[in-house]
């Protein structure tokens, strides 16, 4: 089945938004899987489906910053320094009663997207490779394999952004969260968030991104994982000096693009394939 | 009188539905709550409020994904077990009884034909 791939010029957090809803609800109709890698023209906060304006803390700036709510859930996010990327996987198994013709044979190969399983499944296969990719720049990356969530209905018990939560799918790089995801399972499919944190934000800077930690790295920790001549394969990683200010985007965005998408291949092996 | 799995009507989407003088009690199924685990926040509809079969009435959250919750039926919701959003832990236990969601007075009965029996719900997901 087709995949397809779209990589977005930074937009308002509204445009943004918008954009992803319109993927979600056109999976009712297209069996294609959508993966969109974008940026945010200006630093926005973002709140989680159930998060409201009165949940902001009143004793930091968030408030000034633009504001969407997300359709999908967990918590805030400050986006600045980051990458978002939105993942539509169409429920194949509701497709599947309405044009057969479209479904593979093998039931193996037809998860059922927009329940758990499949689902949290996606998590895991997106994160794992993520996780490799990390560790090949010679950074301690692994998945948090905690939650720190309160279970007891009420949301307000938890931290108000996403970034300051663990949940077990979640990258950490020395147990600091770099990079947090939520999904929101519909019967058409699944939409799924994921913000990569690259630098610490001047709007959140208790919080660290990759690229704070890769500055971090000495010249013994970069020749001695083998991670120089990896990393000038990647054109991703280059010192000194190559990290600092600016933020490569370009650079970023394209290693992003090419973990998700062997991610994504690897997963369902080879279900759904990048064109 | 306790409710069992074996009386209701289902959804596909994993609503079940229990029907008596006119008025459908709703709620979603264990199998439901078992997919979606650690549900820490639920969106309910409002007495009063029209649904129409097949059509969000709600939300529910879970640690990590946001799921809308469908109608069953057509109908206007006559009560909303408000209790539940502070306790959602009964889902767990108790998703037929204790763990209803909403009650709708049906528009159209001969909607309920379109609705999954036990047999063929536990059938559709594997158990």
């Amino acid at each position: 089945m087709k995949a397809i791939l779209r990589v977005d010029e930074p937009a308002t957090g509204s445009h943004n938004m918008e954009v992803d809803e319109a993927m979600l609800r056109d999976a009712e109709h297209c069996p294609s899987l959508v993966l969109r890698v974008y940026r945010w023209a200006q630093p926005t906060l973002s709140l989680g489906h159930f998060q409201r304006e009165t949940d902001i803390p009143r004793d930091v700036d968030w408030g000034r910053l633009d504001r969407v709510i997300r359709k999908t859930g967990g918590g805030a996010i400050v986006h600045d320094r980051e990458l978002t990327y939105s993942l539509v996987i169409p429920h194949i198994n509701h497709r599947k009663s309405q044009n057969p013709s479209e479904i593979p044979t093998s039931a193996d190969s037809a998860p059922s997207f927009g329940v758990k399983g499949p689902s949290e499944m996606v998590y895991r296969a997106i994160h794992v490779g993520l996780v490799e990719s990390l560790r090949d720049l010679g950074l301690n990356a692994e998945l948090a394999e905690q939650c720190t969530c309160k279970v007891d209905g009420k949301a307000a018990n938890q931290s108000f952004l996403c970034f300051e939560r663990r949940s077990p799918v979640d990258i950490v790089i020395d147990g600091v969260k770099v990079v947090g995801s939520a999904q929101r399972r519909t019967q058409f499919g699944l939409l799924q968030h994921g913000s990569v944190l690259l630098r610490s934000s001047d709007h959140a800077n208790h919080l660290a991104g990759i690229l704070d930690f890769l500055e971090g790295l000495s010249p013994k920790d970069l020749g001695g994982s083998g991670l120089k001549s990896q990393a000038t394969d990647d054109s991703i990683f280059e010192r000194p000096g190559g990290l600092s200010e600016p933020l490569n985007w370009e650079r970023w965005t394209n290693w992003l693009v090419k973990n998700l998408q062997s991610s994504l291949e690897n997963a369902f092996s080879g279900y759904w394939r990048f064109g | 009188m306790t409710i069992t799995p074996e009386q209701l009507l289902y959804c596909d989407s994993h609503e079940w539905a229990h029907v008596a003088g006119g008025v459908a009690t709703i709620g979603i199924s264990a199998f439901a709550v078992a997919e979606l685990t650690d549900l820490v926040f639920m969106a309910l509809p409002k007495v009063g409020q029209k649904v129409k079969a097949g059509e969000e009435f709600g939300e529910v959250e879970s640690v990590k994904a946001v799921s809308p919750m469908y109608s069953p039926v057509t109908g206007d919701v006559v009560e909303v077990n408000e209790d539940l959003v502070s306790k959602l832990e009964v889902l767990s236990h108790d998703p037929y009884n204790e763990g209803w969601i909403m009650k709708v007075k049906v528009a159209d009965e001969s909607e309920l034909g379109r609705l999954l029996s036990y047999e063929k719900y536990k059938a559709q997901v594997g158990s």
